[in-house]
């Protein structure tokens, strides 16, 4: 057997990442890439007892209790997707639509906050206001591409506002308390969703046709919002789960676990319960969870073996080589990073590959680990829009009426990704953002 | 808002048992659509567990280690799943822009190395689940969580574990052959 480890870890990290690109760029799956890079160096570099460090890994990663979340808050959104609810609270807000300028790209923004406080991911989000507000917009004669970005933008946020499956895999990653990353995550969430909303109104103040108001007739045909039942849900989800975290009575997987009976049992009181909508929304979970896991799985995998090959102190001391040691270089040195691989990676192969090695950096650079996840949330906000592959794109083209291409929609989303990447530059500067209530 | 229908239709992804091209693929997204209510059991009885701490003040000792086999056995079989119904995620950026032929082509590389990836898995995973099964001497002895209930999930996971490389082998051989066959076509 060839001593791939006679290479060194220099050329051995350089051969690894080569490696992988070049498999990735074929089109292979990511998470076999991953999963074979990973086995093929356990036993170039050790030998064949070590690739039973792959094999417990994947063991250990997929019995984790906390992970069981993350199907529970998918399976929670799924369900809110195929019920009316997210339609009521829509029409309730209408009435910001009828007055204000721009009142209804901000109903949109409204109602978007709202639906990513009780959901986790952003497929359903995107493709719900995909549906409900960008043909009410365009209708009215709303600037395409102010239209077409607030819906996306707005979708995206369902990972940025807790619950957030990202925020989940971090803590899992990083080993930090989920319920604290929730509590830090609200408020940065609640700037980037304002900052969109002044960015509307600011562009529609300074160009008023780029939204133009509704006729009077319009105005006075829209039915009085019965606010009662479309906040009633959505109010009692919101308590259920996050109100059970923040105050400890449930762990993070039973919180979700009771949001999505939650979510089935105000479907079954508005009548809209029947076995083949719950059908459905498990068959999503299905998909998306064999996807995100594999990806999962295929990651902790590399890392480990990486970390046995002494990988991860190689790359900390490059790090600290390319940035000298300085805090704030060495931040932004991972955020251009970061961005680059969420252009291309999945936002789960991104946290697992690279957050096992920058994590422990960040605490020994004295920063705190909390605040680095809402970071690492902040900038996956990017990833979602980022062409050519931003996943938001993806979900509201699957239901945009025909003549929006992606290219528009990628146009329309670069100044949101500008304010995205304000809000970064914000919380980076100011960790209060994340950390004031320790 | 007269041109907005009443109820929301979400346009249906193509449907997967269409997109599954032999009869394995077919019997595993038969099987997914069977298995996969087995999430909303999860939800239940972790629900279950939380009325019975709170309201009768009684835990239960049989609901986490319960609802984390089910998950982790689902999440194992989710990728069996993803891979017949050709939902993992790629980067479709080259791949996307050459010939038909060379995408069968770079479909065999794909194949021959996820062959790799998974006769390495069968391997590790027969080792994992041997020790799992059998005592060092050969004597059968599932092993148990060491929990107050003690199941012998991790046995029965590790096992499964085995099959489902056993089956993604088999997967990946089937898909070698189709594509393998459709290069005198294109």
């Amino acid at each position: 057997m060839f001593e791939l480890s006679s290479i060194g870890i220099g050329y051995g990290s350089l051969l690894m990442l080569s490696l992988m690109i070049l498999l990735l760029l074929t089109g292979m799956q990511l998470a076999f890439v991953t999963g074979f890079v990973a086995l093929i160096f356990a036993l170039g570099w050790f030998g064949p007892p070590a690739l039973g460090i792959v094999t417990s890994r994947m063991y250990s990663f997929i019995g984790s209790y906390v992970f069981l979340a993350v199907p529970m808050f998918v399976l929670m959104a799924a369900l809110l997707d195929h019920s009316g609810i997210a339609r009521d609270l829509f029409d309730a807000m209408n009435r910001l639509g009828r007055k204000l300028r721009g009142g209804v790209a901000v109903q949109t923004l409204v109602v978007a906050m709202i639906l990513a406080s009780m959901s986790g991911v952003i497929g359903g989000e995107t493709v719900l206001l995909g549906i409900l507000a960008l043909p009410q917009m365009l209708r009215l004669g709303y600037d395409r591409n102010l239209a077409i970005g607030t819906t996306c933008a707005g979708g995206a946020l369902g990972t940025m506002l807790p619950p957030s499956i990202v925020l989940i895999i971090y803590g899992l990653t990083a080993n930090v308390s989920i319920g604290d990353l929730f509590k830090s995550a609200f408020l940065p969430a609640f700037i980037l969703a304002m900052l969109y909303i002044a960015y509307v109104l600011i562009r529609v103040r300074l160009n008023p046709s780029l939204a133009p108001l509704p006729t009077e007739q319009e105005a006075e045909d829209v039915p009085a919002p019965n606010f009662f039942k479309a906040l009633l849900f959505p109010i009692l989800s919101v308590v259920t789960v996050l109100g059970s975290i923040y105050t400890g009575i449930a762990s993070v997987t039973e919180a979700s676990a009771l949001g999505a009976i939650g979510i089935a049992l105000s479907t079954l009181i508005r009548g809209e319960l029947n076995y083949d909508m719950v059908r459905k929304a498990t068959m999503t979970t299905l998909r998306t969870c064999g996807m995100i896991i594999w990806i999962g799985i295929g990651a902790t995998a590399l890392v480990g073996v990486y970390n046995l090959m002494g990988g991860i102190e190689f790359v900390r001391d490059t790090i600290f080589a390319v940035s000298g040691g300085h805090g704030l270089t060495t931040i932004l040195f991972m955020m251009v990073i970061l961005l680059v691989l969420g252009m291309f990676l999945d936002w789960v192969g991104v946290a697992l590959l690279t957050m096992p090695i920058f994590v422990p950096i960040i605490i020994e650079l004295g920063y705190s680990p909390i605040w680095f996840g809402v970071v690492f949330c902040m900038n996956m906000q990017v990833s979602f829009l980022s062409p050519p592959f931003g996943p938001a794109a993806f979900y509201l083209k699957s239901v945009a009426p025909k003549g929006i291409t992606l290219g528009q929609i990628f146009t329309s989303l670069l100044p949101f990704i500008g304010l995205q990447l304000i809000a970064l530059a914000l919380l980076i500067a100011f960790p209060q953002l994340a950390l004031w209530w320790e | 808002m007269s041109d907005t229908p009443e109820t929301l239709h979400i346009p249906e992804a193509e449907r997967d048992e269409d997109l599954a091209s032999n009869a394995l693929d077919r019997g595993i997204v038969w099987l997914g659509s069977k298995l996969s209510i087995l999430f909303a059991v999860v939800a239940i009885v972790s629900t279950y567990e939380i009325v019975m701490r709170y309201v009768f003040d009684d835990p239960t000792t049989w609901v986490h280690e319960t609802a984390t086999f089910i998950g982790a056995s689902l999440f194992i079989f989710g990728g069996l799943y993803a891979f017949a119904t050709d939902k993992h995620v790629r980067v479709v950026l080259i791949y996307d822009s050459v010939s038909e032929r060379a995408q069968c082509w770079l479909r065999i590389l794909h194949h021959l190395l996820g062959l790799g990836f998974s006769g390495m898995m069968l391997y590790a995973g027969w080792t994992m689940a041997h020790k799992a099964v059998f005592t060092p001497w050969g004597a059968l002895r599932l092993e148990t969580s060491g929990s107050a209930w003690n199941p012998a999930f991790p046995a029965y996971l590790k096992v499964f574990i085995l099959v489902a490389f056993a089956v993604l082998t088999l997967q990946l051989v089937l898909h070698l052959i189709r594509d393998l066959r459709q290069l005198r076509n294109v």
